[in-house]
Formats: C-alpha cells, structure tokens, sequence
C-alpha cells in the first residue's frame, strides 16, 4: 500500500471516529444554551470546526505557493534548513515575549491581547516546520497542484460555512446578511479564492499560471488573517467564544468542540489526497497521451 | 444596529438549522459527484489508452435518488412536528437535526470511500499501464 493510500484511509477513518465522537458529543452530552440562541448554538459545533478547516486549507493553497515560488529558483532542501532554523528562532522569541509579558503583567496592548497573539504565533511557527519538509521533498508542478487543491476544498467549506452562518444570522440577528466586520472580511476572502481560478483559468502557460496563482494565493491569505482577527480589533457583533485566560465554554463543550474540528481537518486530509490523486492522474494520463502521439 | 431577540425559540429556529443542514448536504453531495465524474472521465481516458472498454460509471443518480429521499423525510418529519414544537423544548427538534447530521456525514464518508478506493484502483492501473508503455 503507498503512503498516499495508506494517508488517505488513515485520515477517513480518523474522521469518521472522530465525527462519531463528536455526534454524540454535540447532541448527547454538550449542555442546551437557555439564556439566549437556545438550540441554534449546536451550530458552534459544526460552523467553527469548518472554518478553522477552510482557513487550514487556505493555508496549503499558501504554503504550497511560496514554495513553489522558492523552489523556482534554488534549491528547496537549502532553503527548508534556512526556514527550519529561522522558525525555532521566531518560536523562542515567541515565547520569551510572552514569558516577559507575563511577569511584567501585560496582557493587552493596543487592544489587542498580546499573550494570545504569540501563543498562536508560536504554535503556528511549530506547524510550520514539518510542512517545510514535505514541501521540500514535493516536485515544483505538486506544489501548484497542491495549492490549487488546497484553494478548491478552501472555497467548498467555505460556501457550506457561508450557508450555515447566513442561516444563523437570521435566527440570532434576524436578518439574512449584515456588513459585520467578520462576515465582510469572510465575503472578501471568498471573493480572492474565487478569483484565484478566474484568474488559473486566464493564463495559458503552466509556468506563468502557476507563478501567478502563488503570487496571488500569498496575498490572499492575508484576509485571512483579518477574518481571524477581526472579532478581536474591531467592534463585531459575531460572537468571541475563546480567550486566552477563559475557555469561554464548559469542558463538555470544549471537548466536544475540539473532536468535531479535528474530525473536520481529518476529513479534510483525505479529501486533498484524493483531489491531488485525481489531478496527477490527469496529468500523466495527458503526458502518455503526448507519448503515444495524442 | 442589529436588534437581538430575548430567547429564540425552538420554534424560530428549527426551519434555518434544518436549512442549513440542508445546504450543507447539497455542497457537499455536489462537490463529491464533481469528483465521481473526474474519475469516471479518467478511467475512460484510461481504458481508450489500454484498448480496454469501460464499464464506469458515476453514481451521480443514486446520490439524487437519496438525495431527493433524504431531504423529502427531513422535510415531511418537519412539516407534521412543526404544529406541535413547543417553544421551550429542545426534543423536539432533536430527532431531525440528529437524522440529518448523521444522513450528512454517512453520505460524505461513503461517498468519499467509494470515490477513493476507485481512484487507487484506477491509479494502480495507470502506473501498471506506465511500465508496459515504458518497457516498450
């Protein structure tokens, strides 16, 4: 069995245990909200999950181009010993600050909370360095395959998000849509991705389409980012449900949230296995067309 | 300024979460069917190149089927429960989130299951297809 195989029954089965932990979780033993959105809050457990799993997968889509921008001109392997030795420095750094904070008592600076600032900085750093590597062992035309795949189940979480949020928002707020700082910044991203295969789909050459779209899948992420934050620097009235000193939510709830995000994530690794399958197929499918002279 | 009810009820609220279950299962079900299609147009790609016939097909009219079916009973369950939902109760509206929830994810799963041990069938085939070519 190849890893690609053996990765993706690992990861469906990983989902579905976990999806049914999460189920009973979410249904059985996760307390009713009374005080207020009652039985529309069993959303959280659904919605968020597909959002931290959308903005995983846009994080692919940037991984995958800023490697396939590096690997265009040296060495990959160089550059992921580079990057590995630059992120343990950034992670100390991370840490020290958030050490030094902590002792001096700082917790919030410009409205923003610092301590939880560079706790995410420092676990995304960590994250970072095995991703690195499996870039660095990815030929150039795979990582634009895996960028654009990572775009493509982005953009499908994505839209069941938008749906399931839009839904929300009518029961909660009573309307259908509100220019909310979150909801903005989610549309904008929405519209970068869609636009990153209006514009894969405008280029003819492989090599200039897939340098453009990494240039672009770069950028984009960027609204990420700002939908991540939003909630936290600018007023919003989409509900903040962690912070770094109050969970914000029962252990039931937590618990049953975390399984729910990570069958999500699961679900999303054996989806990409398959997508990116699907595309090298159709590549060396067309390459042993050109072989045996079309 | 968003005017925030006091307490939604389950009353209010059971229509938009079993809508937006729905819509969930209609993505998902359209995105899978997109890649049952991609396999089954590679596998004929694949079989013109091995002189082999294809008896492939896309599954993409039983998902309509139950799809149409699972939809429909969520709907009917609604449509007789909804006179009796009690502003109160969270039972009430229980059954039909959980048949959904557990309708969505047996259909993504099994969907997904299909489509990849197809995929590595068909990827084994190519790769088995690739050293006969090569060995040529």
């Amino acid at each position: 069995m190849s890893l690609k195989i053996g990765g993706f029954y690992f990861y469906l089965v990983t989902a579905f245990l976990l999806t049914v932990a999460g189920l009973i979780g979410t249904f059985f033993l996760t307390p009713l909200e009374v005080k207020q959105i009652g039985f529309s809050q069993k959303i959280f457990y659904f919605h968020v999950p597909m959002a931290a799993t959308s903005a995983v997968a846009f994080g692919v889509t940037l991984l995958g181009s800023i490697a396939y921008l590096m690997k265009d001109s040296k060495n990959l392997y160089r550059k992921a010993i580079r990057l590995t030795k630059a992120t343990a420095i950034a992670t100390v750094i991370a840490f020290a600050l958030r050490i030094t904070f902590n002792v001096m008592g700082i917790e919030v600076l410009g409205g923003i909370d610092v301590r939880l600032i560079l706790l995410i900085a420092s676990i995304s750093l960590i994250t970072l360095v095995p991703v690195f590597w499996f870039f660095a062992f990815l030929t150039r035309e795979n990582m634009d395959t895996w960028a654009s795949v990572g775009a493509e189940i982005g953009l499908l979480f994505g839209s069941m998000l938008l749906v399931m949020g839009i839904l929300w928002t009518r029961v909660t707020w009573t309307v259908w849509w509100t220019w909310d700082p979150r909801l903005t910044s989610y549309l904008l991203v929405m519209l970068l991705y869609s636009g990153y295969f209006v514009l894969r789909s405008s280029v003819d050459s492989a090599h200039q389409r897939a340098r453009y779209s990494a240039a672009l899948g770069i950028v984009s992420y960027i609204a990420v980012i700002f939908t991540m934050i939003s909630t936290r620097v600018l007023r919003s009235a989409h509900p903040v449900i962690f912070t770094l000193s109050d969970p914000g939510v029962e252990s039931s709830m937590l618990i049953t949230f975390i399984v729910a995000m990570f069958a999500m994530i699961a679900l999303f690794g054996a989806m990409i296995i398959v997508k990116v399958t699907i595309n090298n197929l159709r590549e060396q499918i067309e390459d042993m067309k050109d072989q045996l002279g079309g | 300024m968003l005017q925030l009810p006091d307490h939604i009820t389950i009353k209010t609220a059971a229509p938009f979460v079993i809508g937006a279950y729905i819509g969930v299962w209609l993505i998902a079900t359209l995105y899978l069917s997109v890649l049952d299609s991609q396999i089954v147009k590679l596998k004929r790609e694949l079989s013109l190149l091995s002189n082999k016939a294809s008896k492939e097909r896309s599954l993409f009219s039983l998902i309509i089927w139950i799809t149409i079916a699972t939809i429909g009973t969520a709907i009917a369950y609604f449509v007789f429960t909804y006179g009796s939902t009690s502003n109160e109760g969270f039972i009430d509206a229980m059954p039909i989130a959980i048949y959904l929830y557990i309708a969505i994810w047996t259909l993504s799963f099994g969907y997904l299951l299909y489509i990849g041990r197809r995929l590595f069938k068909l990827y084994g085939e190519m790769q088995s297809l690739s050293k006969t070519i090569g060995s040529e």
